[in-house]
Order: structure tokens, then C-alpha cells, then sequence
């Protein structure tokens, strides 16, 4: 137990010591300072010569926002056709099927939007030339697209009075080039000398010990993991994903993937105090989403090593907690950090089975997704936590009686507008989700679909809806992991998961954005005596009553009816 | 292959990025 504690203490100041360099690193990457991969410059500049492109063209929020939708629109145009003909296209040892359309239009949407929820399993749903041209590609763009849009939010809050924010191609490559790629070099480079595989032939075959012949899938699996996670997508070359022993073969390979998916998140959150210089600012933000973090992570652990009390009750010991569903090479610690960080960082990637673990956690996990902005993904955490801070600001200026600002600007009813429409779109597009598969679920069981209704569920009653409110969650936050219990490659959770999906990746970039762009454009306040002080601790906690307000609070009820009603009845 | 269903899919992608772009300017004018 106190070995386990330990091993999660350690991966986490691990992850600090790595991201907050990190964070200075990539302040002065966008600030365009000298930092020691200028030698990518001349590659840089080739890529863009070729795309014709002229980063020295500043865009204003409104062009930012159309670049960046009009790229991501290619991208899944041929994302889309690729699954369709993936058994047609080359490095298909295994001879994989192409994905049916609805599956193809699940997964093209989910790897585009950094959620990576697989309806499939990567060892049968997808070829290598999928997996790397497709999923791999589209890790390293979705990635530095979050990226890229928070470094244009960062540009709004640096200058004084601007609508020049910079170019999108400019911060898009950089994030590619001088921080996803040379990391995950480092990354894929130790978990394949650690039994990773790294090979292009198809299945192996062995004997085993029972004397079975078994088909073995492998492929150049450390690559793609290595930025499945620095890149916060999730998305796993085996079915199992993480917990599977060839995508994550031994405790340290554990460490590695653990500290990967944290490091850009937490440095990013630094990477803006750096690039406003406003330090004091970044660690109240970091303070508020660290708190937060421990709070999901706390219970989670002590339900976890406490064991499951039905089979307390049946007389079993359990003297290494709740297994159920869990690898034996890392325990219940281990995974339960996992699965609070994949969930609050929106990873998504799993070393152990959500739909197995305690009520507690599953409770603690979905809360991680409904948040969706303690840490967060890459770059579109913050985003999240952005609106949040403009709404504390509005009801912060209520509360003392001023004209709410930040930064120097005046908040106004256009841009509560926007940030009041983006926080509520999150808990809608869930909600309604979960109650129209309900409404499904009940009233129209036998539909003749590849999984019919009646057989979505693993387990009936209360767990049964919260693996269909985790799944629109997890759509939503564009996380990916999935309680594993439901039965979702058919035509209506497909469509309605991939709707979420899009919805929930690019509205929340646009409005963030949109609400910057405008703030930026207006005149700027210098700071006096009765300014709101945004760097305080006061205002952090403010901060925190607003999430814990409007995004928790909107998911009690749905909550109430899943995790928090399985729990009770454990107790009986 | 249902060719019906795939146009319809990207039929589905078209209309949701041309209304992307449209809230792009409705949230300048909200």
C-alpha cells in the first residue's frame, strides 16, 4: 500500500518537474524567443514554402478560427474515406475489413477532435496504414490544433489594445516540430526498449503454455503510444488499450505514459504564466486544478484499495483492494491514478477497466469529464477553464458593485453571452444524449441494428445507465475512454456519440477564442485600486465555486441516477 | 458499401462545419 502511494507520488512530481520547464519552453517557443531546436527552423520554413504559406501575416481571432476549421474540415474528409477503403489500401498484413460507414464516421470524428472513443478494436477494426496515417496523423494535428488555439487566447490576453493575434500556421507548426515530435521521439524511444513492439509484420504466433496456438496482433505500437498520450488523445493500438501487456509491458512503461499524457496540460497552464509574465496568475489557476484533481482522486483511491464491499460480505478477503478488472502488475493505486488523470486531462486511455471499478470512481471519473477543464487536453483545458474565469469575473463585479474586467477589459453582455452558451452546451449535448438512449433503450429494444438495444448493456439497472451517461460524457469532454460494459459499434451510438464528439471539440475552441478576439479589440483599463486581482487566492476560489456550481451541479440529478444509486445499494 | 449512407455522412460533415463557421460570426454580432 505505502510502495503503491509512493509509486503515484513519484509520478507526479515527476510530471511537475518535467512540465514546468515544459511550460518555459513553450512560452518562449510562441514568443518566438531562441530556444535550442532553432536548428527545425530550416524545415519549418520548407514545410511552409511548399504549403505557401506566410506566417508573417498576422490574423485577427476570425481568421484564426477559419483556418483552423477549415484544415480540421479536410482532415476528416480523409479520414473518413481512408476507413471506408482501408483493406484496399497497403500495410495490411493481417488483412483487416474496411469499417462500415457508420463506424468510419464514429472514428474519423473522434480522431480528429483529440476524443479517440474507438468503437472498434485496433487489432481487427483498423490496418496499419489507418493506424499510422490516419490515427497517428491525426494525434499530432488534433493535438497542436488545441495548442495552437491557446496560444492565439494567449496572444489576446498579452497585448494591450490588438486584433493582430499572431498566425495560426505559424503556432500550429511550431507545435508539431519543436514540442510534439522531438518529445515523443524521446517517449516511443524508451517504451520500445522497454517490450513495446516496434515491427511491421503482421500477427505472431505462439504456443501456449496450455499448448493453444496463439495470434498474436502487434505492429510499431510504441510510436503511436508515445503520442497517444503526449498529445492527450487516448486512442490505443490494442482493443485493451493501456492495459494491455504489449501497450504498457511493466510499471515503468506505466510512469512514462502516466507522465506523458500530464505534462503538456500542467506545462501549458505555466506556459501562460511565462508568456504574460504573470507567474502569480498561472499558479492560482494551476492551485484551483490541482485541488480539484485531488478531490476526484482522493476517493477514488480509498474506494479502490478498500475492496468491493458485496464481496466483503461474501467473506472474501481482499487484501489488495478491488481487482475486479484490474492488471495485477500495477494494483489499485496505480490504475486509480490513471483513471482520475486520463479522465481529467481527457486522455482517455486506460490501464484498467472503468466499467469495473468502484461506484465511487466511476462517480469521480465521469466528474472529471463533466468539469473537463482540470488540466484538460492539450491546450483546449484551459480553453474550458477560460469561460469559467469570465464568469467568475461577471458575478465577481456584481457581487462588489464595479464593472467587471480582466485584464484590462471590460466584460460586457456579449461576451457573457457567449461564455454562458458554451458552459451550458456541455451538460445539453450529454443530457440529452443519455436521455434519448434511454428513451431508445426502453421503447424500441429489438431495433435491427448490428447491437440491438436490448443488448447494449452489460449490467442492468443503475450501472447500466451510467455506462450510457459515460459514454456521451466521455463524447463530450472528448476524452474517449469508455466504460466497456455497453455495446456501441451500431448505427445509433456511432451517429449520435460522433455529433456529441464534434460538438464538444469545436464550439468550446470557438467561443474561448471569440470572447478573447473581442476583449482584445476593446480599450484597455490600466489596472488601479479597485481592479478585481485575478492572481489571488481569493479569486481562485471563486473560480472553483463557479465550476463546482454550473458544471457539477448541472450533472447531480443524472448522477444521482448512476454511480451515486449503485453505490447506496452496494451498501445494503 | 451503402453509398446512400456515406453521402448522407458527408453530407452531415459539410453542414456541420458550415455551421461552425456561421457561429463564428453570429458570436462577433451576438
Amino acid at each position: 500500500m505505502n510502495t503503491e502511494l509512493a509509486g503515484i507520488i513519484f509520478t507526479y512530481a515527476l510530471t511537475l518537474a518535467i512540465a514546468i520547464p515544459l511550460g518555459r519552453y513553450s512560452a518562449r517557443v510562441f514568443k518566438g524567443e531562441k530556444t535550442w531546436l532553432d536548428f527545425m527552423a530550416p524545415f519549418e520554413r520548407f514545410i511552409l514554402r511548399i504549403s505557401g504559406i506566410d506566417t508573417r501575416k498576422e490574423m485577427n481571432w476570425k481568421q484564426h478560427l477559419f483556418a483552423l476549421l477549415t484544415i480540421n474540415s479536410v482532415w476528416l474528409v480523409y479520414a473518413f474515406f481512408c476507413l471506408l477503403f482501408q483493406a484496399h489500401l497497403p500495410l495490411n498484413p493481417d488483412g483487416n475489413p474496411n469499417q462500415t460507414p457508420d463506424l468510419a464516421f464514429n472514428t474519423a470524428i473522434s480522431f480528429l477532435v483529440n476524443c479517440n472513443l474507438q468503437d472498434y478494436s485496433g487489432e481487427s477494426g483498423a490496418t496499419y496504414f489507418t493506424q499510422h496515417f490516419v490515427f497517428m496523423f491525426l494525434h499530432f494535428v488534433s493535438a497542436a490544433t488545441g495548442i495552437a488555439a491557446l496560444v492565439v487566447l494567449f496572444r489576446a490576453m498579452k497585448d494591450k489594445v490588438t486584433d493582430k493575434l499572431g498566425n495560426f500556421w505559424d503556432y500550429f507548426l511550431k507545435a508539431i516540430t519543436r514540442i510534439l515530435l522531438p518529445i515523443s521521439i524521446v517517449i516511443a524511444i524508451i517504451l520500445s526498449f522497454n517490450g513495446m513492439p516496434t515491427s511491421y509484420k503482421g500477427k505472431d504466433t505462439l504456443i501456449s503454455m496450455q499448448g493453444d496456438t496463439v495470434h498474436v496482433s502487434r505492429g510499431p505500437v510504441a510510436a503511436l503510444v508515445a503520442i497517444k498520450h503526449l498529445g492527450t488523445n487516448g486512442g490505443g493500438w490494442f482493443g485493451a488499450n493501456s492495459a494491455h501487456p504489449l501497450e504498457n509491458p511493466n510499471y515503468l512503461t506505466n510512469i512514462v505514459e502516466m507522465v506523458a499524457q500530464c505534462i503538456i496540460p500542467i506545462g501549458l497552464v505555466f506556459a501562460l504564466g511565462f508568456y504574460l509574465n504573470k507567474k502569480k496568475f498561472a499558479y492560482v489557476i494551476f492551485g484551483v486544478m490541482t485541488l480539484g484533481m485531488l478531490l476526484l482522486l482522493i476517493p477514488t483511491i480509498q474506494a479502490e484499495v478498500g475492496g468491493n464491499p458485496a464481496i466483503a460480505r461474501m467473506g472474501i478477503s481482499q487484501p489488495t483492494g478491488a481487482m475486479e478488472g484490474k492488471e495485477v502488475r500495477f494494483g489499485p493505486t496505480a490504475s486509480g491514478y490513471w483513471s482520475i488523470l486520463t479522465t481529467v486531462i481527457s486522455t482517455g486511455s486506460v490501464n484498467s477497466m472503468h466499467d469495473s471499478a468502484m461506484p465511487v470512481s466511476g462517480f469521480m471519473m465521469m466528474m472529471g469529464m463533466m468539469i473537463n477543464c482540470f488540466y484538460g487536453g492539450c491546450g483546449v483545458g484551459f480553453l474550458n477553464y477560460y469561460i469559467f474565469i469570465i464568469i467568475a469575473v461577471f458575478i465577481s463585479g456584481l457581487m462588489v458593485g464595479r464593472t467587471p474586467e480582466f485584464m484590462g477589459r471590460k466584460i460586457e453582455a456579449r461576451e457573457m453571452k457567449i461564455a454562458s452558451l458554451i458552459a451550458l452546451l456541455h451538460p445539453f449535448i450529454i443530457l440529452v444524449g443519455t436521455a434519448i438512449s434511454s428513451y431508445v433503450l426502453v421503447h424500441m429494444p429489438n431495433a435491427d441494428w448490428a447491437v440491438k438495444p436490448s443488448a447494449w448493456l452489460a449490467s442492468p439497472g443503475y450501472h447500466g445507465f451510467s455506462e450510457m451517461l459515460y459514454q456521451y460524457t466521455s463524447s463530450a469532454a472528448n476524452n474517449g475512454s469508455g466504460f466497456e460494459g455497453l455495446g456501441d459499434n451500431n448505427i445509433f451510438w456511432n451517429v449520435s456519440a460522433g455529433f456529441v464528439m464534434i460538438l464538444g471539440r469545436f464550439l468550446p475552441i470557438i467561443g474561448p477564442i471569440a470572447i478573447a478576439g473581442i476583449l482584445a479589440n476593446k480599450k484597455f483599463i490600466p489596472e488601479s485600486a479597485g481592479t478585481l486581482k485575478s492572481d489571488t487566492s481569493t479569486f481562485g476560489l471563486m473560480t472553483f465555486a463557479v465550476i463546482a456550481i454550473i458544471a457539477a451541479l448541472s450533472f447531480f440529478p443524472a448522477l444521482a441516477l448512476g454511480p451515486i444509486a449503485e453505490h447506496f445499494s452496494l451498501l445494503k | 458499401m451503402d453509398l446512400i449512407q456515406v453521402a448522407i455522412y458527408v453530407l452531415a460533415f459539410i453542414v456541420t462545419f458550415w455551421l461552425f463557421f456561421k457561429s463564428v460570426n453570429y458570436f462577433e454580432k451576438i
